[in-house]
């Protein structure tokens, strides 16, 4: 059915057809880049609709190698890469001024969260997890999302998961002190 | 929090999201690709291409052999007109040959 949709987009630049592409995979793109951008939506909508912009204007390339979900990934994983090189200082601003919110910082020992402790994570560490957790990406389809190693996603998976245990229990000690 | 980073279920589990869908978005998407396509500079090139293909049909050829036999060869007898429609054709599939190099270049956005 994705496929007929796809191949009608790319035959008769059929927006209509595309509109239901879209339909149908919003959801993950957004949630993905949502996650990316640390929950900023406003920027994280925006990277979104430039990512499906792009995916209509370059349709052609996609031969139907892979899930059409996975390419999409893929496009919004670099318009957010090349987002973040241009706003580097601001991105840097954004999360410190988070991280020194006392309500942020309430909130993750309150909640405690895997969510919360994600961000504290690397962009690409994050990618990771959610591409694999949040969204089902196998190791193989992460690689070329990614533009990696597979090796290298296997490892990044595990360590990820460590870092993230860690985080976890620092709160946890966190909390204990301030009882 | 149960804490267990190496359970692949909880961990799908922890990190889903609630599902997104509004047609606001879409419809800006789609409003933004009408944008893009009448931005297009397509038909700009399409102009462009067809002015530059006829000014170097014309211009080219003659410029050529002037600039090798000097402007007498103008005046040219009806035995030559031959290998001056070669000159013309060598010239025309250059020129095209550079303009589907500029489209294939907007097509991937890299100008």
């Amino acid at each position: 059915m994705e496929l007929k949709l796809v191949e009608r987009v790319q035959r008769e630049n059929d927006h209509h057809a595309f509109e239901q592409l879209m339909r149908q995979n919003q959801s993950p793109i957004r949630q993905f880049l949502r996650r990316l951008t640390l929950q900023n939506q406003a920027i994280a909508d925006e990277l979104a609709q430039e990512t499906f912009l792009k995916a209509f204007v370059h349709i052609k390339t996609y031969r139907g190698e892979g899930k059409f979900l996975s390419w999409l990934f893929r496009i919004a994983y670099q318009q957010f890469v090349s987002s973040s090189r241009k706003k580097t200082e601001q991105t840097n601003t954004e999360v410190e001024d988070k991280a020194d919110d006392g309500k942020f910082e309430h909130r993750l020992v309150a909640e405690r969260t895997v969510k919360d402790l994600l961000t504290q994570l690397k962009p690409d560490e994050r990618a990771i997890l959610l591409l694999h957790f949040s969204h089902d990406l196998t190791h193989q389809e992460i690689a070329i999302v990614m533009h990696i190693p597979l090796g290298t996603v296997k490892t990044q998976i595990r360590r990820s998961r460590l870092k993230l245990k860690s985080f976890a229990e620092e709160n946890n000690s966190e909390k204990t002190d301030e009882k | 929090m149960k804490n267990d980073f190496l359970d692949d279920d909880w961990l799908k589990e922890e990190l889903s999201d609630e599902y997104i869908n509004d047609d606001d978005f879409s419809f800006s998407v789609v409003k933004k690709i009408a944008l893009h396509e009448g931005k297009s500079k397509r038909n700009f090139y399409a102009v462009l291409a067809t002015m530059i293909t006829l000014f170097g049909f014309l211009f080219i050829p003659d410029l050529m052999m002037i600039y090798a036999e000097g402007s007498t060869s103008l005046l040219m007898s009806n035995q030559n007109i031959l290998p001056f429609m070669q000159i013309e054709y060598l010239g025309i599939f250059v020129i095209l040959l550079s303009f589907i190099l500029i489209w294939s270049f907007e097509d991937f956005d890299l100008i």
